[in-house]
């Protein structure tokens, strides 16, 4: 027998929490079982103890090769068509300037989507889910902002949930937006077509009037708290993204305390994540964005805000690599949603369907278990290699990572995650 | 070699051309996509060298469609492996091989289950509806949509209750789920009456049954338990097959010492008209060293001999028979019935394996079929499964690498000590015939 590769320890009252990121096993073990476990000297451990301890999958068989199983659940995953997702970007356009935005805050990429191309793409999904047969879509309407183009968004929406219905597919709808054009009036016209909304905050008031600012400047703090009120009152649920950057940190508490009232309703669902590196155009922003050593700690610090610290094992990196296309109004078809109006495109539309283009099987092979580092990585099965749009950026390959601080941040949210299930063990 | 394209993309040949020689030029086929193309000399040269100066941009374009030139950042590579586990991987297609019983009523000297004396059990009832119960279970769990059940042996109608039951139960339960559902059957023929094939109906679609050459050859290896002949029963089941309306498959077993002897089995076929009847379909497949249990047996094909195949593949042509198909690529139809992830061979203990050659034996066993589906699964599952073809070192540069996808995971372990290893047996240099055979027949005019 050997010990697991995935077994990550967080110091208890009494001894240690075991948690495995392979199996999701939790056990709590003395100083000496951490001790045999990593050590890998099993001998010493209580002959009673091995059964379980395979059974969790804490120790494995000399000749179980753990890496096999990621690779090939990582495989499952990669290939599930069971759920498709489209991103429908209807217009690069937007009335923000974001200064971080890596689309260029729609004045580099002008493409905005047309009826006929709106129904080019409707007819390349229908055609991708029935051959993929998929059983669960989701289409998300995206920018740009969306509420700029929303008349071919809607199209592409009502054609979609016709056709899902006809098809048994179910579907579900969501719209990524900036919220300051979500007025009484759009979020009520969207109800029964448009199930959730993402809305983005960054951070407290005043931090998030410096970034998230309309083209004058001004900044946009009270249209998006009001837009997630018009949300909720048309019955669309809410993902809130909160962006994390040097200057913000501090003031998390504030913006959590302002919108409590928000979280409490149960139908909003916190994303925080740092602002970062994704394209040339983030470029003059840089220096804002959190670095290794700040996100290990400022991220730790913020998942208390965080109602949902489950860590899962999804095997891949993103969403990018699960089932899902985004498509342009040019009919460019993207996997990563921070690649949209780039040139290195996965495919085209094209009379005959879609064209697939060299870029989608470089980017799909990439492979975690040829990454030097993560072969050896207890977290693997949570991170999967990590972004590989800044791994790109970094190394102008998709076989390389870029770590930053996610091995402390995984660290802690499983600490918390097991100080939350078990407090009287902490 | 690269070339720039006015205001295009740079692009290269592809990897995998392939060309044979054929009147007034080549045919070209390329192996990744399947393409066909009649060229000269001249073009087999810009293909081969990668000089595409002298193309026109038409020219050019026709010959990217087809795949023959590629885009120059194209990994094929990459193509044929994300292609593959698009298809190894596919959730929607599931097939369980069952082995009611090891037992069998033959005596086949090469037998590599030692003939039903060497593994033995036979499904208990419990075990029956445990393995049905494990087959819903798991397809509901993965979302299947297209169920195969295969039965399998030893001799599945020596356990005609458990078969039977296997076969309708999970076909009246697909029915109600709205999964596709059809059933196949090894066999090797001598228990298949009328009344017995009424009895699969209307799940029953495709029965597989063996030869061993022609009659009186034939009559001395497939042989009953007290060395009765089984040629003519065999036949039989044919016809009840064929006036039934389900397919036969027709598996030719080429011996060291039938081949011989293989155009009298010909003749026989075409003289009882078998050579017009597309509902079946005969194949050779040589008798090789599987493993232990059947090496003893003195006329097992060496793997040179083996490569006499596409001259029997010709002999049977003039008898009007095909035993050869188009070469077809891995990600249509992959280099093994148990590489995809949903297919399973269970047998009569309800012990789980990844493929015929080490069923019983239980080192081989990659996990339990219970009646929560596919358990206790063993470190064997996950090596058979991660064999990545585009990785192995000796297959990199191989251009039948999309038809064979680096052969038999089986014996390239049991030769190399690997599934992560390339197995040529059966590939090299037949690939390559089929291809000519393919072409000759579709192609007339260009050959002969």
């Amino acid at each position: 027998m050997k010990s697991s590769i995935f077994n990550v320890f967080v110091p208890a009252k009494k001894g240690y929490a075991l948690y495995n990121t392979l199996t999701e096993s939790i056990l709590f073990c003395d100083q000496e079982l951490k001790d045999a476990l990593t050590t890998g000297n099993l001998d010493v451990i209580t002959p009673e103890y091995i059964p379980t301890l395979k059974t969790y999958g804490i120790i494995t068989e000399d000749t179980a090769d753990e890496l096999q199983v990621y690779q090939y659940r990582y495989n499952s995953r990669l290939f599930d068509r069971r759920e498709i997702q489209f991103v429908a970007v209807t217009t690069y356009t937007c009335n923000l300037a974001c200064p971080y935005c890596y689309e260029g805050k729609g004045e580099v990429y002008s493409c905005t989507m047309d009826s006929s191309m709106a129904e080019k793409i409707v007819n390349a999904m229908q055609k991708q889910i029935s051959q993929m047969k998929s059983k669960y879509c989701t289409l998300i309407l995206f920018g740009g902002e969306p509420l700029l183009n929303l008349d071919v968004g809607l199209e592409i929406v009502k054609e979609m949930k016709e056709w899902c219905t006809s098809h048994w597919v179910a579907l579900r709808t969501f719209m990524v937006t900036n919220g300051t054009l979500l007025t009484e009036e759009k979020a009520s016209a969207l109800q029964g077509l448009i199930n959730g909304v993402q809305l983005t905050l960054d951070g407290s008031e005043p931090f998030h009037n410096t970034t998230r600012i309309y083209k004058n400047g001004k900044g946009t703090y009270s249209d998006v708290v009001s837009a997630m009120q018009y949300a909720l009152d048309a019955g669309m649920n809410i993902s809130l993204r909160v962006q994390v950057s040097k200057e913000n940190y501090h003031s998390m508490g504030d913006l959590f305390t302002d919108i409590r009232p928000f979280l409490e309703t149960g139908r909003v669902n916190l994303n925080i994540a740092p602002l970062s590196y994704y394209s040339g155009m983030c470029n003059n922003f840089s220096s804002h964005f959190l670095e290794k050593e700040e996100q290990e700690t400022v991220l730790p610090a913020i998942l208390q805000y965080t109602p949902n610290v489950k860590p899962v094992p999804n095997y891949l990196p993103c969403v990018a690599y699960s089932n899902n296309l985004i498509f342009d109004g040019a009919g460019n078809i993207y996997r990563c949603i921070t690649t949209v109006g780039e040139e290195n495109r996965v495919g085209h539309l094209a009379e005959e369907g879609i064209i697939w283009e060299p870029e989608l099987y470089s980017f799909m092979e990439r492979n975690p278990l040829k990454i030097p580092g993560c072969k050896t990585c207890s977290y693997l099965p949570l991170c999967g290699g990590a972004c590989p749009r800044t791994a790109f950026l970094a190394h102008g390959s998709y076989d390389t990572s870029v770590c930053g601080g996610s091995k402390k941040v995984y660290s802690e949210t499983i600490g918390l995650y097991l100080k939350r299930k078990f407090p009287d063990r902490f | 070699m690269s070339h720039k394209r006015e205001g295009g993309v740079e692009v290269k040949s592809s990897a995998y051309n392939m060309f044979v020689p054929c009147k007034k030029g080549y045919a070209a086929f390329n192996t990744l996509t399947g393409s066909v193309l009649f060229v000269d000399a001249e073009m087999k040269e810009i293909l081969e060298t990668g000089q595409f100066e002298s193309l026109t941009e038409n020219h050019l374009e026709a010959l990217k469609q087809v795949g023959f030139i590629i885009d120059y950042n194209l990994d094929e590579k990459q193509v044929l492996s994300y292609k593959l586990k698009s298809l190894i991987y596919s959730q929607q297609n599931a097939s369980f091989s069952v082995l009611p019983t090891y037992a069998c009523n033959l005596a086949c000297p090469y037998c590599y289950e030692g003939s039903g004396e060497l593994h033995r059990g036979t499904m208990t009832e419990e075990m029956v509806t445990q393995v049905i119960q494990g087959i819903k279970t798991y397809c509901v769990n993965a979302g299947v949509l297209n169920l195969g059940l295969t039965l399998y042996g030893g001799e599945p109608l020596l356990h005609k209750k458990a078969s039977l039951k296997l076969t309708e139960t999970l076909g009246e339960w697909a029915n109600t789920q709205g999964i596709n559902y059809s059933c196949n059957m090894i066999t090797n023929g001598t228990l298949l009456t009328e009344n017995v094939l009424s009895e699969f109906e209307p799940y029953l679609k495709m029965i597989q049954v063996t030869l061993d050459g022609p009659q009186h050859y034939h009559d001395t290896r497939r042989i009953m338990k007290n060395g009765e002949g089984t040629y003519e029963s065999i036949m039989r089941a044919v016809q009840i097959a064929r006036d039934n309306n389900i397919l036969v498959m027709v598996r030719i077993q080429v011996a060291k010492d039938n081949i011989d002897t293989l155009d009298t089995l010909f003749q026989d076929l075409a003289d009882r008209g078998m050579h017009n009847d597309q509902g079946i379909r005969a194949y050779t497949f040589p008798l090789m060293e599987i493993n232990e249990v059947c090496s003893s047996y003195a006329s097992l094909c060496s793997e040179e001999e083996a490569k006499m195949l596409p001259e029997l593949w010709r002999k049977a042509r003039t008898y009007g028979l095909d035993l050869f198909s188009k070469p077809v690529q891995i990600f249509v139809s992959p280099y093994c019935s148990f590489a995809a992830k949903n297919s399973f061979l269970v047998d009569a203990l309800g012990d789980v394996y990844k493929c015929v050659s080490v069923v019983g034996d239980k080192s081989y066993r990659v996990a339990c079929m219970t009646d929560q589906g596919i358990q206790d699964v063993t470190p064997e599952l996950y090596a058979f499964m991660v064999r990545d073809p585009t990785a192995i070192e000796k297959c990199q540069s191989c251009t039948l690498l999309p038809l064979c996808g680096g052969g038999c995971a089986y014996r390239a372990l049991q030769k190399h000590g690997s599934y992560q290893e390339g197995e040529c047996t059966l590939h090299k240099g037949l690939e390559e015939e089929k291809l000519l055979l393919y072409l000759e027949k579709n192609y007339p005019e260009r050959f002969g």
